[in-house]
């Protein structure tokens, strides 16, 4: 596992864990039922606060990411691929409602813009 | 308080090693000239202030906030303060009378050995018993005046005490009333320690 | 978890100067970083938690019990750095820890020395001939080498070079790797000591003005730098402090109150704190 905190970059340290982790866990980095550090101790090895590690911890365990065994420590959860799916699809329309403000801002037609999501699916394969 | 007292004993041995020479010097003299007690009870007044002076020593390093901080009650810091002024007063009288019995050889009868302890014994004791309440409760700044005074008040003494007092004019009186002295100083020292110990509980930082 | 300290309604007067009242709770196990400037009573406030001054009003609990009344067994359990230290001036490290092995009943001497060693503290200088940094240390050293639960820190590590608070600041968080450690570190200035700090308070002029979590405080404001128009359109009491330059105005604001779309930078505790004090003037 790596996590690399950028103190300049202005996204809370949390956020940064949080994300870190998450993007490690569902790239496969981190495999299932692998243990995670435990909070004092990655709060320590990355010389930040106690609360700060421990609501990335909260925030990675409320979305089903990790778990938790009492007395035992935090764990990689099994891959929910059904939840990741949702998770993907609601960040494509985000990033289309983005497209079409832009595209009817420069007065892109319909067939034009299809056209490079054709053109940028077929690069991509 | 083994702990404080190992404390003051570091202070002591690095600070007030003056003092000891002071100790030494007079000492010295008594033995030249034993029949003046002048010089043999001037060693006893002067180590009677060396708590005092340990005292503002902790005021000026800040030792007497950091200790509040410790895990000493305050009645331990102040009776570690008195068993020192106690411990000093053992010693210099163990070391006094060892002197003059030797410089007087067997002139000096235990008789007048008695009286001469006593005398130094109080002597010693009477100046930490009025000054010691007074540096805790007000701290050395204010205690001064008071210390300017019973500095003063030794000097006179001292002096009184060179002019009319030899071994040989006591070897004569009973040491009956000496003895009475000492242990009357004894009892103020202990009444002493308890109102320091009353005053300092009050004290804030 | 346990509050390592519970303030409630604490208030001392001096001539010319009132603290509190002040309410606080620090829960165990955290670091809770005291911002405040010279004089805004944050060593009022560690002293009356140490039972060294009477509050006129309201308590003050510290691991549970009150500092007056518990007296020196609570001490035991206690590490505590004052500002100026308060070692006798003769003494080295060998003695020092000589001295408090006669003070404190549960007193390691191996942590010590390792301490000692770790920190690289002159072994045979004696305390008053120590620079600032290294008499730092040394109260440190003490103050970790006893099985203490809850450091009190007053303003240990202001008129330290970075290289040494940065060896505090690796200290202070082994400390906590323990679940049951707390720390209490006053200081006029916090800048590096933020990132560990799990709660922030602030004093000002003997006032509580603050007391958060400090992500929380994080994701709560933010600066806005934007023009002198579009910062009017802002709720007012959105706006905590305002300064308005040539070129544009600039803003420490309440996220929630900003409009969508209005890019907020992040805070740091510093700028917030001077944003805070200046306001209040």
């Amino acid at each position: 596992m790596h996590i690399f905190i950028d103190n300049k970059s202005g996204a809370p340290i949390y956020d940064q864990i949080y994300n870190q982790i998450k993007t490690q866990i569902i790239g496969g980095d981190l495999p299932a039922d692998e243990m995670l550090p435990s909070i004092r101790g990655l709060a320590k090895d990355l010389r930040i606060s106690f609360i700060t590690t421990k609501r990335a911890y909260d925030e990675l365990e409320s979305e089903g990411l990790i778990y938790t065994i009492p007395g035992k420590g935090c764990f990689v959860a099994e891959k929910n691929t059904q939840l990741l799916r949702e998770e993907n699809l609601k960040k494509i329309e985000e990033h289309l409602d983005q497209i079409v403000h832009l595209a009817t801002m420069c007065h892109l037609t319909r067939e034009e813009l299809l056209s490079m999501v054709e053109f940028g699916m077929e690069e991509y394969q | 308080m083994k702990g404080l007292l190992l404390k003051d004993l570091y202070q002591l041995w690095k600070y007030c090693r003056t003092f000891l020479l002071i100790v030494v010097v007079f000492l010295g003299v008594s033995f030249v000239s034993p029949e003046n007690l002048f010089f043999s009870l001037y060693p006893a007044m002067i180590c009677g202030v060396l708590p005092m002076t340990l005292l503002s020593y902790d005021e000026r390093t800040g030792w007497n906030q950091y200790s509040a901080a410790l895990p000493c009650s305050r009645v331990q810091i102040v009776s570690a303060k008195y068993l020192l002024g106690l411990m000093i007063e053992v010693v210099v009288l163990a070391v006094s009378l060892t002197a003059t019995a030797v410089a007087s050889g067997s002139s000096g009868a235990a008789g007048s050995l008695l009286t001469l302890g006593a005398i130094l014994w109080f002597v010693g004791l009477v100046t930490p018993s009025i000054l010691m309440p007074v540096v805790l409760w007000l701290g050395t700044e204010k205690g001064r005046i008071v210390y300017m005074f019973m500095i003063a008040l030794i000097a006179g003494a001292g002096a009184a005490v060179m002019r009319t007092k030899t071994l040989e004019s006591i070897q004569s009186v009973s040491s009956v009333p000496f003895a009475a002295m000492a242990l009357g100083a004894t009892v103020v020292y202990g009444l002493s320690w308890l109102l320091s110990i009353r005053l300092y509980q009050k004290k804030e930082f | 978890m346990n509050n390592a300290i519970e303030i409630k309604g604490l208030t001392k007067t001096y001539p010319g100067f009132q603290l509190g009242p002040v309410d606080l709770t620090l829960p165990g196990g955290c670091i809770m970083g005291l911002v405040g400037e010279n004089g805004a009573g944050k060593s009022t406030t560690i002293k009356l938690l140490l039972g060294m001054l009477r509050p006129d009003g309201g308590n003050a609990l510290v691991l549970g019990q009150d500092p007056l009344r518990s007296g020196a067994p609570v001490r035991e359990d206690l590490g505590v750095v004052l500002d100026e230290v308060g070692l006798p001036t003769c003494v080295t490290v060998r003695q020092t820890g000589k001295i408090m092995a006669g003070i404190f009943r549960h007193w390691e001497q191996e942590t010590y020395d390792a301490l000692a060693r770790r920190l690289a503290i002159p072994a045979d200088k004696p305390f008053g001939d120590m620079s600032r940094g290294n008499k730092m240390k040394m109260g440190i050293a003490v103050a970790l080498s006893h099985g203490a639960r809850l450091l009190l820190l007053d303003e240990a590590t202001s008129g330290l070079d970075p290289v040494v608070r940065d060896d505090v600041t690796d200290l202070l968080l082994d400390f906590t790797r323990q679940e049951d450690h707390t720390v209490l570190l006053s200081s006029h200035i916090v800048s590096d000591m933020e990132k560990i700090c799990d709660y922030i308070a602030f004093l000002h002029k003997g006032k509580l003005m603050l007391n958060e979590e400090k992500d929380r405080l994080l994701d709560e404001y933010g600066i806005l730098r934007c023009t002198a128009e579009e910062l009017d359109a802002i709720a007012p009491e959105a706006v905590l402090h305002r300064k308005d330059g040539h070129w544009g105005a600039e803003a420490i604001v309440r996220r929630e109150a900003v409009p969508a779309g209005v890019p907020v930078g992040p805070v740091s505790i510093e700028e917030l704190f001077i944003h805070m004090v200046k306001e209040d003037r």
